[in-house]
């Protein structure tokens, strides 16, 4: 894919979270609009991936919206990435699904994260508070902070065209001793 | 002046603060990005100084360019 072209889908990927974002909240792009400081025209515009974003419509946009700029962000990078055509970006659902871990401040400068992932922010937090109680009466560092991640990227790990599987084998265990 | 019209200026400037900022902290010149970008010099300037708006496209080929990930520049510019 052209290095043109993969920027090009990222109007099309700006549109369709934007109009997920605005449907889930049953607003016309009219009263999007209105928020945004943007006309209605405006808003359909972006919609259909017809009028490139600024970085400014987007900030606005999510100020409109009452979403993170930073989450809002990290799902527009998500439907970018997400091209059928390349296997080695597809997006997978449980990259942001399951983005949120607990974690807690054992010590200064001792930050600890529980294994379990959470699928959002909501849910780690109930889960805390669930466990806090049981941490609370066995005397031990409660759970302080919801930490969130997301796969950047990936490399594959796949034998270069015309390696053998032994060769593959060995190169990638020369890779992890380097 | 209206409050939405103060905090447009907010972004705007911070988005330009941040892009210059992330540029002159590794040590780039405008000209090296540029032709880094496949622009002119004159483009980056323009973006720096606010005489041309960024485009979400501009954003991400130059945190690409500059080798930032891009959800941390977006931070840089949130937190400015």
């Amino acid at each position: 894919m052209s290095e043109d072209t993969h920027f090009w889908r990222l109007f099309a990927a700006f549109g369709q979270v934007l109009v997920r974002h605005r449907r889930k909240r049953n607003w016309t792009a009219y009263r999007l609009g209105l928020d945004a400081d943007l006309s209605g025209g405006e808003i359909i515009g972006r919609e259909s991936g017809e009028h490139a974003p600024t970085l400014r419509d987007f900030f606005r946009i999510a100020n409109a919206l009452g979403a993170e700029p930073a989450l809002l962000f990290i799902d527009l990078l998500s439907a970018w990435r997400a091209d059928p055509t390349d296997t080695n970006r597809t997006f997978r659902p449980h990259d942001i699904t399951r983005p949120s871990r607990l974690a807690y401040h054992h010590k200064p400068g001792d930050f600890r994260e529980l294994l379990t992932t959470y699928d959002s922010v909501a849910e780690a937090t109930r889960a805390a508070g669930k466990l806090n109680a049981q941490r609370h009466a066995r005397g031990v560092a409660l759970l302080d902070t919801v930490a969130i991640y997301l796969r950047l990227d990936c490399i594959s790990l796949r034998p270069d065209d015309g390696e053998t599987r032994g060769r593959a084998v060995k190169r990638l265990h020369r890779d992890a001793q380097s | 002046m209206s409050e939405g019209h103060v905090e447009r200026e907010r972004i705007d400037r911070a988005i330009r603060v941040v892009l210059q900022a992330s540029r002159e902290g590794l040590d780039v010149s405008q000209q090296a990005l540029a032709e880094k970008l496949g622009w002119s010099r004159n483009m980056v300037t323009n973006l720096e100084t606010g005489r041309r708006v960024v485009q979400l496209t501009d954003f991400l080929m130059i945190a690409k360019a500059l080798n930032i990930d891009p959800i941390a520049l977006l931070h840089r510019v949130l937190r400015w």
